[in-house]
């Protein structure tokens, strides 16, 4: 749940659906982070869960039969202070990003920060702020 | 066939040929543990022998590369043969030596005659001005009187012996029986076996492999010689069903995104194939 909350709240995330999985007894989350990202496979997990090469193997299989759009599955280490740790585990030999990705990841991220819509907005600017909505065509 | 030296279990290569062989021409990186003999009291630069890892000297002999021979008996004192070939030996160095030197000093007087010459002119015409001056008749022109003296005629002195150079041997020079009873036991144990498939795979695939101590793991792939490249990938070898908590999970991925590393989890499932799991941290989701 606290996953599920940290995806579409926090980070954004679209498209965010639950499938359970009876026979290893989790929950699969699938979404994308952007309307452009490819959609990707989430696994929520306590810090205090127990995993073995196998299981996650096991795991890695299961998420091939979701279909998401890129290969691999995000595991979401959730801890008893509410913190959330996403870690990707894929199968084969995945090389680490290579300088130039970092920095096309970082601008990126950069600009999705600046033209995130505002949470909060002021009593004073409220009449501005729904004519501009109005604008836009949002209701 | 390269001689890997076993000395209490630890294989080692004295030759320097064989080391720079193994790692241009067999990706067998090792490690440098000896003192370097011109740079002694440091260790930010080791030398000679180099430390083979267990897995690279068992992939060596198996590979049909190298040989293993038991070194692990003290050195024997040499014969009254041996004593005499060492100082004959010495005593040839010596003399070349004393050649060479003798050749290099003619080359800087030749260079420097002109200097010298007037140097010798200048003391003879400082001589000449004490015996005037002691009431000796001298004429002007004998001031002025050119030295004859040829390049030859400069003497060189001959050094002693003690400033010559002598040549401290890292490899053994002696012809020796090599004593092929080396009861090499690796690998034996579960780890190690898994430990050695998984290094023999990686080399197979066209890595180079070196200790992952440093980065709390197995061994450290990279994609080319570690003197040009950094490695890509921390390989921890874990067998398939032991249980770790997700916390391990998570320590592991923090370390390897701190140094911009994958850390991959290497394993032999139920099928006794390699299986390798990538484990990467995603700073957001």
């Amino acid at each position: 749940m606290q996953v599920y909350l940290d995806l579409c709240e926090v980070k954004n995330w679209t498209n965010v659906t639950i499938h359970p999985c009876e026979e290893l007894g989790v929950f699969f989350l699938t979404g994308q982070s952007s309307d452009a990202s490819p959609t990707e496979a989430v696994l929520p997990l306590n810090s205090t869960t127990e995993l073995s090469v196998e299981k996650i193997q096991e795991y890695l299989s299961n998420t091939e039969l979701l279909g998401t759009e890129s290969t691999g599955l995000l595991l979401a280490i959730t801890d008893s202070d509410s913190t959330i740790n996403y870690y990707k585990v894929t199968g084969g030999l995945v090389p680490p990003e290579s300088p130039e990705e970092m920095e096309e990841k970082k601008s990126r991220r950069r600009q999705k920060f600046q033209q995130r819509k505002p949470k909060f907005v002021r009593v004073d600017q409220l009449e501005e702020y729904v004519q501009k909505l109005h604008q836009t065509g949002h209701s | 066939m390269i001689r890997i030296s076993v000395i209490h279990d630890k294989p080692f290569i004295w030759n320097a040929e064989d080391a720079s062989a193994l790692r241009e021409d067999h990706r067998i990186v090792g490690t440098l543990v000896g003192c370097l003999a011109r740079a002694p009291r440091q260790n930010t630069q080791l030398g000679l022998p180099l430390q083979l890892l267990p897995e690279e000297a068992t992939l060596l002999v198996e590979k049909g590369i190298a040989m293993l021979v038991n070194d692990s008996k003290p050195a024997q004192i040499p014969s009254n043969q041996q004593v005499m070939e060492f100082q004959e030996m010495r005593k040839q160095s010596f003399s070349e030596q004393k050649e060479l030197y003798r050749k290099e000093k003619q080359e800087v007087v030749k260079q420097r005659f002109e200097e010298i010459k007037k140097g010798k002119m200048s003391k003879r015409r400082k001589l000449l001005e004490k015996r005037r001056v002691e009431g000796e008749d001298i004429a002007d022109c004998e001031f002025e009187k050119d030295i004859e003296i040829n390049v030859d005629d400069i003497e060189i002195s001959e050094p002693t012996e003690d400033a010559f150079m002598v040549q401290i041997f890292t490899e053994n020079p002696w012809k020796r029986e090599d004593d092929l009873e080396v009861g090499w036991n690796f690998p034996s144990t579960d780890q190690e076996t898994l430990r050695y498939r998984v290094f023999k795979d990686l080399w197979e695939k066209g890595h180079f492999l070196t200790t992952g101590g440093k980065f709390g793991g197995d061994f450290l792939v990279y994609p080319g010689d570690p003197y040009r490249y950094h490695s890509f990938f921390i390989a921890v070898c874990i067998p398939y069903q032991k249980k770790m908590c997700a916390l391990d999970i998570v320590a592991m991925g923090r370390l390897g995104s701190n140094v911009k590393k994958t850390v991959l989890l290497c394993s032999v499932n139920e099928k006794d194939e390699l299986t390798y799991t990538s484990l990467r941290w995603t700073g957001i989701g």
